[in-house]
């Protein structure tokens, strides 16, 4: 299949993915048991405010008419109106989205960066004393739960050793003395463009132990498959006849062995982006940092459906992308995938 | 020469970390787990309402229980009442600015209240008995009432009474949203992030003046986890925090570097019995119960020692509370008695409790009640779920709903009738607050009448209030749990907060300062 068709192909599986997760949220999240009318008047609601707020939601009506008119403001890109915040969702996520990419990216990066090199090392050690700490180290790095990890740190970084802040993205000083005018939403980006280094490097300084603790599981497990996948290209024959022709062994590792090993690696890849946004819900929550997984915690513990909505929409297409993208990225390190 | 050098680094090392140390002298940073849901000052109804108070001032102020005076002035400088109750003169204050300019007038006293009530979202039902705002002149205002009600109460009211320049014209909720604001507190709003942190900035113009002692700035860092709330205390990042882990209290009284603040509220928690359905539908039954709850053990370990046993539904303090309402106290042997006149000499029932997973404190007393319960042969079934599952399950059909519900409450506004009316008044048939199901007509034409007579004849209207009261606690469809204490941690040199509870979540910035 010609790349452009592939896309395609892949982009309207999206659309098809999207349609069958907004029935399944709209209508799993209406079955709780909740009134969301009186949620959005708030307070000590009285009646006639809560009667009131439900024909203006629309709420009085039947609920596939409600999904209806849900799906058909959603084609306009209109994602309604949070019940918490009462602002158009489209406009939190949009806010909130680039704050948990920046972590996601980071983590994902240094996740590839670090374990296939951790992995190429052990399959190249293997059997050693090296070999066996990568294999010990890297399998309890997949398996300590995220939100233990993160608390971890803190109390290792912060509470003790006070190298890193505990929370947040910027100083609280410099929020009065320079803070990060929005502009892209990255705060990465933002402090550049407006040459705000101070905020900078401080926004990198309060991204190092929210990053670890993402980076962590994914490059464990990235760089455990690496070993395997590696371990068993190198058995190949065409491996054993370089090996004979006398190639040295770290290019034959990392020259021809890797790059054959690669593909299920990326595959993996793809499937990491799902399991970091995932993460970003404790991480967001433990370091106070205001992306779209501390958004979707509020918003499920306030029933905010339509916020939910948003979310869901977000990580779904986040997953769908990634997946495409891994897909064409193996296609162009691996011509045998047609 | 090593001397001078490890001088040199000392005076370095300090000049570094004094500087920002003393440039936060004005500063502060409140850790808070309050989220803003609208910034429209009309419409505002909820947790943002703590920042908009010091946004936004109303014309009075209602002061703290005990003090000489029961209003602070504040937009207005005095205000007399007629003899039926129905007309309202407010002088109003002169030389006052909002922060875009706009010189206070009584024309803003009118477009404010007409905008809220236009509106007619939020609080706005405070202003029920409203007929209109006259202006007088620049600085006389008249409200005129359809029926008497507590006016100078309702203008002093926590959500729905603020004041606002008359330039925001036709702009709407969007035009606050994006972090305007059109007060004339002593703070402005800058830096507006949604769901992240804002800044309260010192309005240089303010009409009380900057002399004297004053938090400048605010730096509010909006952080709902009550753990990081305390480390950020606990290592002086943050000034106040808002609600941290119940059990961490002691330990931050006890820290060198911070305290508890705590003081009256007027928040309090209850139990529902549900009168429609038997058992609970028997008043001794009902009775029974009322005595076998361990209020003290509620009290010590829901609070932990943080709040008082309720007397009756007006919370401690307030208008409307006194001795004279009947308390049930905790006395099993009675409660035995009681059961076996109602034909359950040994209990053999079953009852549901329903309370909110995310409030601990009712977490915590929810087993106590149960364990109590058991001594009298009641099976207690407890069932935690989310507050918007429980009140949901809670307004459907009464005959299959919760046994027992609990819930905590706060008025909106500093007069007791919100509160009476609200929990207990008939809903008939559609419950809202009133989640006993409880119905008495007789109940319902008492409090009118003292909400009615409280502006012309406070004395009158505090004796219906009592007898209302009296008439409820007999028939025990409510058993009133604990009046609770307000608690502000904060750091050690963080002084001047004054806990007012008609204003139980808002700190006044202006009055505190560092030292």
């Amino acid at each position: 299949m010609a790349l452009p068709l592939f896309i395609v192909k892949r982009l309207a599986g999206l659309a098809g993915l999207l349609l069958v997760l907004s029935v399944l949220v709209f209508f799993f999240t209406r079955a709780i048991p909740g009134d969301v009318a009186a949620l959005y008047v708030g307070g000590n609601a009285k009646q006639e405010q809560i009667e009131k707020a439900r024909i203006e939601l629309g709420l009085d009506k039947p609920l596939y008419v409600q999904y209806q008119r849900y799906m058909g403001r959603l084609f306009k890109g209109d994602l309604g109106l949070s019940l918490r915040t009462h602002r158009p969702v489209l406009k939190d996520l949009s806010q909130k989205i680039p704050m948990s990419l920046e972590l996601v990216f980071l983590a994902l990066f240094f996740a590839v960066l670090l374990g296939i090199p951790i992995g190429g090392i052990a399959a190249i050690k293997q059997g050693t004393w090296l070999d066996e700490f990568i294999k010990w180290f890297t399998a309890a790095a997949v398996s300590i739960p995220i939100f233990f990890l993160a608390l971890l740190l803190q109390l290792i970084f912060f509470d003790q050793l006070g190298w890193f802040p505990l929370q947040g993205r910027l100083d609280s000083m410099l929020e009065f003395t320079h803070p990060i005018e929005l502009i892209t939403g990255f705060s990465f980006m933002d402090s550049l463009i407006t040459k705000n280094y101070t905020a900078f490097f401080n926004v990198a300084w309060h991204m190092v132990l929210p990053v670890l603790a993402l980076t962590l599981g994914p490059m464990g497990f990235i760089a455990r498959l690496t070993r395997s996948s590696l371990l068993e290209v190198m058995n190949q024959d065409y491996i054993l006849a370089a090996r004979a022709s006398g190639i040295s062994e770290y290019i034959l590792y990392f020259r021809y062995g890797l790059r054959n090993a690669l593909s299920p690696i990326l595959t993996v890849v793809g499937l990491m982006v799902a399991l970091l946004m995932l993460n970003t819900f404790f991480v967001e929550m433990i370091f106070n940092w205001p992306g779209i997984g501390y958004y979707a915690l509020i918003a499920i513990t306030s029933l905010d459906f339509p916020a939910l909505m948003g979310v869901t929409f977000t990580i779904g297409s986040v997953y769908v992308l990634a997946n495409t993208a891994t897909d064409i990225m193996r296609r162009l390190v691996d011509p045998r995938i047609k | 020469m090593l001397k001078i050098m490890r001088c040199f680094i000392y005076i370095l090392a300090i000049t570094l970390l004094a500087g920002p140390a003393m440039a936060m002298e004005k500063n502060m940073v409140y850790s808070s787990p309050y989220n803003i849901t609208t910034l429209d000052p009309s419409v505002s109804y909820s947790t943002e309402s703590q920042y908009l108070s010091n946004i936004y001032e109303n014309l009075l102020r209602v002061n703290p229980p005990g003090s000489k005076e029961l209003y602070t002035y504040v937009l207005a400088t005095e205000f007399s009442a007629s003899d039926d109750g129905l007309e309202y003169t407010f002088n109003l204050r002169k030389g006052v600015k909002f922060h875009d300019g706009t010189p206070f007038t009584a024309e803003a006293v009118k477009f404010s209240i007409e905008r809220t009530t236009k509106i007619g979202k939020g609080a706005a039902f405070i202003w029920g008995d409203l007929k209109e705002v006259q202006v007088i002149d620049d600085f006389t205002v008249k409200i005129n009432l359809k029926s008497p009600a507590p006016l100078p109460m309702i203008a002093a009211a926590a959500d729905g009474s603020y004041i606002m320049s008359p330039s925001v014209g036709d702009k709407g909720q969007e035009w606050f949203d994006q972090g305007n604001d059109a007060g004339s507190g002593p703070y402005t709003l800058k830096n507006y992030k949604s769901g992240e942190s804002w800044i309260l900035a010192k309005f240089d113009d303010y009409w009380g003046g900057w002399d004297g002692k004053h938090i400048e700035n605010v730096l509010v860092k909006y952080t709902k986890d009550g753990l990081v709330q305390l480390k950020m205390l606990q290592s002086n990042e943050a000034m106040l925090a808002g609600r941290l882990p119940i059990d961490s209290y002691p330990k931050v009284q006890a820290a060198a570097n911070t305290k508890v603040l705590a003081g009256p509220s007027y928040v309090n928690y209850m139990a529902f019995f549900n009168t429609t359905r038997s058992p609970l539908d028997q008043q001794l039954v009902r009775k029974a119960l009322a005595h076998a709850i361990p209020y003290d053990d509620l009290v010590n370990i829901g609070w932990n020692g943080a709040a008082t046993q309720a007397r009756g539904p007006v919370p401690k303090g307030q208008f409307g509370h006194t001795q004279d309402v009947i308390q049930y106290e905790h006395n099993l042997e009675k409660a035995k008695k009681l059961l076996a006149q109602a034909g359950y000499p040994d209990g053999g029932f079953k009852l549901t409790l329903t309370h909110a997973a995310e409030n601990v404190s009712e977490g915590r007393i929810a087993p106590l009640i149960q364990s109590e319960f058991k001594k009298l042969g009641v099976e207690v079934e407890i069932k935690s779920i989310v507050w918007t599952s429980q009140w949901a399950l809670a307004k459907g059909d009464p005959q299959e709903a919760q046994d027992i519900f609990l819930l905590m409450w706060w008025p909106t506004y500093a007069d007791p009738y919100e509160t009476l009316y609200s929990l207990l008044h008939n809903e008939k048939g559609k419950p809202v607050w009133n989640l006993a199901y409880y119905v008495n007509p007789a109940y319902d034409k008492m409090i009118r009448k003292a909400y009615e007579m409280t502006g012309i004849d406070p004395d009158k209207a505090l004796d219906l209030y009592v007898q209302a009261q009296n008439m409820v606690q007999k028939d025990v469809p409510v058993a009133w749990l604990v009046d609770i204490k307000a608690e502000w941690p904060m750091n050690e040199t963080l002084k001047g907060m004054v806990i007012n509870p008609a204003y139980p979540t808002t700190p006044f910035f202006y009055d505190m300062y560092i030292e």
